[in-house]
């Protein structure tokens, strides 16, 4: 499993859930609604590294994204494990 | 394949499949899980008129949390009932969370069930799948199709789950030993 940086946004919409958004590589965030035991922190818990390149890891976000996406180009330097 | 009966409670005694509150032996059928509704929604509010608006989801950096927080409310669905008026639009969620783990090789649909069906109440849209990992409530988009009011209570069962088994283990769920082998 790897962790990537995110912040709060907002609690909800369901019960256990949390809006969280995450920096992407391109510098463009992304909100996620993920379940509060997946954050910890402010690092939320994704796949593990997929793919690597030049600086940046491809990773699954536990939920899709509020704009439809699955898996983000982060930077290393934002995910830990 | 589709998981019997059986099938879920063997995966649910193993852990393959965890559901909090565990479901009791009434709400299994021969090929699916009865899941029931909780006790807090959220209902969509209408715009006020002349001004005109639209959702972008499909921009880059969306802001999910803008459309949330100004268009809908918390509402309580009691176990005396909430009454969900013709073509009103309630998000919910069902009492019970569901945990699919990656290596589980498991993912689910949610799916309606017919006896609410034929009243006009549609419990999702257009996304049914359960992927493997999963860990939460199950959230309903709730839908009155029909011509007369419904009432929704706390506790009545909303939903359905079907599992379905995998081919193979999704690459988040694989931390096997030759994960970063090569073939070179």
């Amino acid at each position: 499993m790897c962790r990537i940086k995110c912040e709060h946004v907002m609690d909800g919409p369901g019960p256990q859930e949390q809006v969280v958004r995450v920096k992407q590589a391109t510098g463009v965030y992304e909100e996620v609604i993920a379940s509060r035991s997946s954050i910890s922190q402010n690092m939320l818990e994704t796949s593990s590294v997929l793919a690597r390149d030049d600086g940046k890891v491809l990773i699954e976000l536990p939920r899709e994204s509020a704009s439809g996406k699955w898996r983000l180009w982060i930077n290393s330097a934002d995910t830990q494990g | 394949m589709i998981l019997t009966d059986r099938e879920i409670q063997s995966a649910i005694q193993t852990q393959q499949i965890r559901i909090d509150p565990s479901p009791d032996a009434a709400a299994y059928s021969s090929t699916s899980l009865d899941l029931t509704l909780a006790g807090k929604a959220r209902s969509w509010k209408a715009p006020i008129g002349g001004v005109q608006i639209a959702i972008d989801p499909g921009s880059d950096g969306f802001k999910f949390s803008e459309v949330y927080q100004t268009y809908t409310t918390d509402v309580d669905v009691p176990t005396s009932g909430y009454l969900l008026e013709p073509q009103a639009f309630l998000l919910g969620w069902t009492q019970e969370h569901v945990s699919l783990p990656s290596h589980s090789r498991l993912a689910a649909r949610v799916e309606g069930k017919s006896s609410l069906a034929r009243l006009g109440l549609g419990v999702h849209i257009t996304a049914p799948t359960i992927h493997a990992g999963f860990d939460a409530p199950l959230q309903l988009e709730i839908v009155n199709h029909g011509a007369i009011p419904i009432r929704l209570r706390s506790g009545m069962r909303i939903c359905q789950l079907i599992f379905e088994q995998t081919f193979g283990t999704p690459a988040k769920g694989y931390a096997g030993q030759f994960k970063t082998q090569s073939s070179g």
